[in-house]
């Protein structure tokens, strides 16, 4: 036995519920102080609550129960309509299809230098003439680095 | 053992285990529910008197909960016991009947020995015949009374109605941890009510 075991034993043990524990609980609480004041603690508690345990009758409630229930029925146990299953295999079966069909590989595209150099000169043909007012090197760079990308996704999709 | 909706006779009934009483209740049969009720009745009221202290208030929401027992009999899950679905019924509606109280002016536990004319059987009431051991109860009624209502739930289950860690735990719907916690706390604050009762009336 270990604490936590005598923790939720010793009231039991105490009400004479489990009097199998007797041996292990005094084991325990020879070795464990802290226990040993739990299980003293318990038992004064017991004691002093000993008088509320004279127990008052229970008055026979079915007459007057039958009377509140005996035009009733219980209520029927909750069970899901046909159309919620069809509707969470419809649910299923598209994510099943959309997680297993068959991906289209990736196309690797590879330019030839030249070919790259011309369509970097036909988009700076497209841009408008850079702004002196602006950081031109840097926005002219970007700029050409868009068009450059828009070309070639241009230029790959068009290629089939 | 699953069973049919033809209902049983009281005999049948008696010997079968709670769920499948249960199973009877759900499927509509009366004598069903009045075999649960005469299982059951009295630790439910039992209960209920000592959370709330009265016998008529106690009496109404054991009704309540064979009422609720038999109303949601057929969506009893089975995974709890019986005995512990019940208790967590009782223990709702005295949480509710709590607050309701709250709302009201208070009212003072009923005198020992008239409960003890109106209710005891006569084991109970020979225990409890003379003077000093009515004092004493009235006193630990009184300090139990000034309880808050969580406190006083699990003192009243732990020690009076002996209900298990596990039982507690499905009743009041907490964890072991804070179930452990919040019982020492209860204890203390108990020992504590028992402790300043007994300084008043010790001079």
């Amino acid at each position: 036995m270990n604490c936590r075991d005598l923790e939720k034993n010793s009231a039991a043990w105490l009400q004479g519920r489990r009097p199998e524990l007797a041996e292990s609980i005094a084991e325990h609480t020879g070795k464990c102080s802290r226990c040993a004041l739990l299980l003293r603690e318990e038992k004064a508690l017991l004691e002093s609550l000993a008088p509320l345990r004279a127990e008052p009758t229970a008055p026979d409630l079915w007459p007057d129960l039958y009377e509140r229930i005996r035009t009733t029925t219980p209520h029927r146990a909750a069970t899901r309509p046909w159309y919620a299953f069809a509707l969470t295999g419809a649910v299923a079966a598209a994510l099943a299809f959309v997680s297993l069909r068959p991906q289209e590989p990736v196309r690797e595209l590879t330019l030839a230098p030249e070919d790259e150099v011309r369509i970097v000169r036909m988009a700076a043909d497209v841009l408008p003439a850079p702004d002196p007012a602006d950081d031109a090197g840097y926005e002219g760079m970007r700029a050409t680095r868009s068009a450059r990308q828009a070309i070639l996704i241009g230029y790959a999709g068009d290629g089939e | 053992m699953r069973l049919g909706r033809t209902d049983k006779s009281v005999g049948d009934l008696q010997i079968l285990p709670d769920e499948d009483v249960l199973r009877c209740c759900a499927s509509g049969d009366q004598q069903a529910l009045r075999e649960l009720t005469r299982r059951y009745q009295a630790p439910i009221f039992r209960f209920l008197y000592r959370m709330s202290g009265s016998r008529e208030d106690a009496e109404e929401a054991a009704m309540d909960v064979f009422t609720k027992a038999w109303q949601h009999a057929g969506r009893f899950q089975y995974r709890a016991k019986v005995s512990t679905w019940l208790y967590r019924i009782a223990a709702n509606l005295a949480r509710d009947a709590h607050s309701r109280k709250m709302a009201r002016p208070q009212e003072a536990w009923p005198d020992e020995r008239q409960l003890e004319r109106g209710s005891l059987g006569s084991a109970e009431t020979d225990a409890l015949n003379t003077l000093e051991r009515e004092d004493q109860a009235r006193q630990i009624r009184e300090a139990i009374d000034q309880l808050n209502e969580s406190d006083r739930m699990l003192i009243v289950l732990y020690y009076l109605e002996e209900r298990d860690y596990e039982e507690m735990q499905a009743i009041t719907g907490v964890s072991y941890t804070v179930l452990k916690t919040r019982l020492a706390r209860a204890r203390q604050r108990l020992k504590a009510k028992l402790e300043d009762g007994y300084k008043r009336t010790v001079p």
